[in-house]
């Protein structure tokens, strides 16, 4: 057991930029001596907005997991960030809200996410990372998050929504990348971190009522065309639901996958070896290793919630109103479900890992898909390249994102 | 041990199907996984266990 406490001033941002060992360390010290800590209000996100309370933080994987599957004790209509975001729901729409509504907007496309309709996709997932490495392996050296990482998420999404226009599909990725960098000193020119997200956010409204008008005018096989005709409590969706709705899937889907793919490209070159047994028998280990991958560096770190009634958790007590973080990226290193859980091993099995959150009703809608988009990644990179060497990767300043800005690098195509 | 499963709660994530096929089964275009046995003889009973504890949707709970 570690006695010396280290800095774990989760509500503060210098915590968040201290390398990710340290951050782990402090992690392991909450496991082990205060799993179900308070921590006061955040760092402001704004100059005139205070963050109003402080919150729980939860770093055992039992006890995340108990709150993730029981939305009905804890609340997420109440914000999902340890940062209050005021209004979140016209954002995020259902990641913000409870049943029955959650239900009900999350039901217009869980069919499309699920595993088996990602699976019938699963060909045209790989055509299309095989056409962005294609894209860029001749280039010899560039920012790998630029041109990889973050491109293959762009396209697949752009392929769901119909999207042809290469500066529509381009607009949406940056926005994306915006929408989960609101405290990274890369986006400060734009304002306070409010000012960033919700900047994000009204640009990829805008880029929805123009596709909106488009579809309804000559609806397409696409998925927007799809949400534009489903109705929500017997009325197809406002403008407004609608705008939320596309900012969810597109934060969602483009912004986690850029930098697990970023991620895994770094932690695969950390780790000679067992890249070498992943590619020794690709297509038997590839769903251990993108699962194990996952768990190792979760792009998400945490999720909140607020209690609706007081709650007793290992001898505190949790008012009813009080905010809880549920910190996976904690989750995902309890000593007491993961043997060796600071070990990257890529045969772990079963790995009942919690990138995708700790399960429930509000699981990650694209988990089926985020794992299919790092398995071809992985493929792909290596069938089409050679001699990939990394530089220093620039890593996100955030208390929500595990995330790489940039990954400079050079290659050779095969 | 008997699998127990909600079908208001499964997506058909199919995890249960990879982690113990002989028990779980995807079969039609839409809704829940299907359970082959929810009674497993003895020697499946690890593979249930890791079926529930790998099922997202928390869908899945097993009874003695």
């Amino acid at each position: 057991m570690t006695t010396t406490e280290p800095d774990t001033k989760l509500n503060t941002l210098k915590f968040w930029a201290q390398p990710a060992d340290q951050r782990d360390a402090a992690f392991t010290w909450l496991r082990h001596n205060d799993p179900v800590a308070w921590h006061e209000a955040p760092d402001p996100i704004a100059p005139d907005l205070p963050n109003e309370a402080g919150f729980w933080s939860l770093t055992k994987y039992e006890d995340i997991k108990y709150v993730s599957r029981h939305p009905r004790l804890f609340s997420s209509a109440h914000g999902v960030f340890i940062d209050d975001f005021p209004q979140l729901e016209t954002i995020l729409s259902f990641l913000v809200m409870d049943a029955p509504r959650h239900t009900a907007l999350r039901g217009i496309v869980s069919s499309t996410f699920t595993a088996r309709n990602i699976r019938r996709l699963e060909d045209d997932i790989a055509r299309t990372v095989g056409e962005v490495v294609a894209d860029m392996k001749d280039l010899g050296e560039g920012d790998l998050c630029a041109v990889l990482a973050k491109e293959i998420p762009g396209r697949i999404f752009a392929g769901f929504m119909g999207i042809t226009d290469g500066e529509q599909r381009q607009a949406i990725m940056d926005a994306a990348e915006q929408l989960g960098s609101w405290a990274d000193p890369e986006y400060a020119y734009i304002g306070q971190p409010l000012a960033v997200f919700v900047d994000a956010a009204e640009k990829l409204k805008v880029i929805c009522r123009e596709m909106a008008a488009e579809r309804t005018a000559k609806p397409g096989d696409d998925l927007l065309s799809w949400v534009l005709q489903a109705e929500y409590e017997g009325e197809k969706m406002t403008s407004e639901e609608l705008g939320a709705f596309f900012c969810l899937l597109a934060g969602g889907t483009n912004d986690t996958s850029r930098h697990s793919n970023a991620h895994a490209l770094i932690e695969l070159a950390k780790h000679p070896e067992q890249r070498a047994w992943l590619y020794e028998n690709f297509d038997e280990r590839a769903d251990l290793a993108v699962n194990e991958l996952l768990r190792w560096k979760a792009p998400l770190m945490h999720f909140r919630r607020v209690a609706n009634q007081d709650f007793e958790l290992r001898g505190k007590t949790i008012k009813a109103g009080d905010k809880v973080a549920m910190w996976f990226v904690s989750g995902i290193r309890d000593e007491d479900i993961f043997e060796d859980p600071f070990t990257l091993n890529l045969s772990r099995y079963p790995n009942p890992h919690q990138s995708f959150g700790g399960g429930g009703v509000h699981l990650c809608l694209g988990a089926e898909l985020g794992r299919q988009m790092l398995k071809h990644t992985l493929r792909e990179t290596e069938r089409q390249l050679k001699d990939i060497e990394l530089g220093e990767p620039e890593y996100m300043l955030s208390n929500f994102m595990q995330g790489v800005m940039h990954l400079p690098g050079r290659w050779k195509a095969k | 041990m008997k699998i127990v499963r909600d079908e208001t709660l499964c997506e058909g994530w199919a995890q249960c199907v990879r982690a113990a096929p002989e028990l779980f089964e995807l079969r039609n275009d839409t809704g829940p996984v299907h359970v082959l046995n929810e009674t497993p003889p003895e020697e499946l009973e690890d593979k249930a266990r890791i079926a529930e504890q790998l099922c997202p949707r928390g869908a899945i709970w097993l009874e003695d």
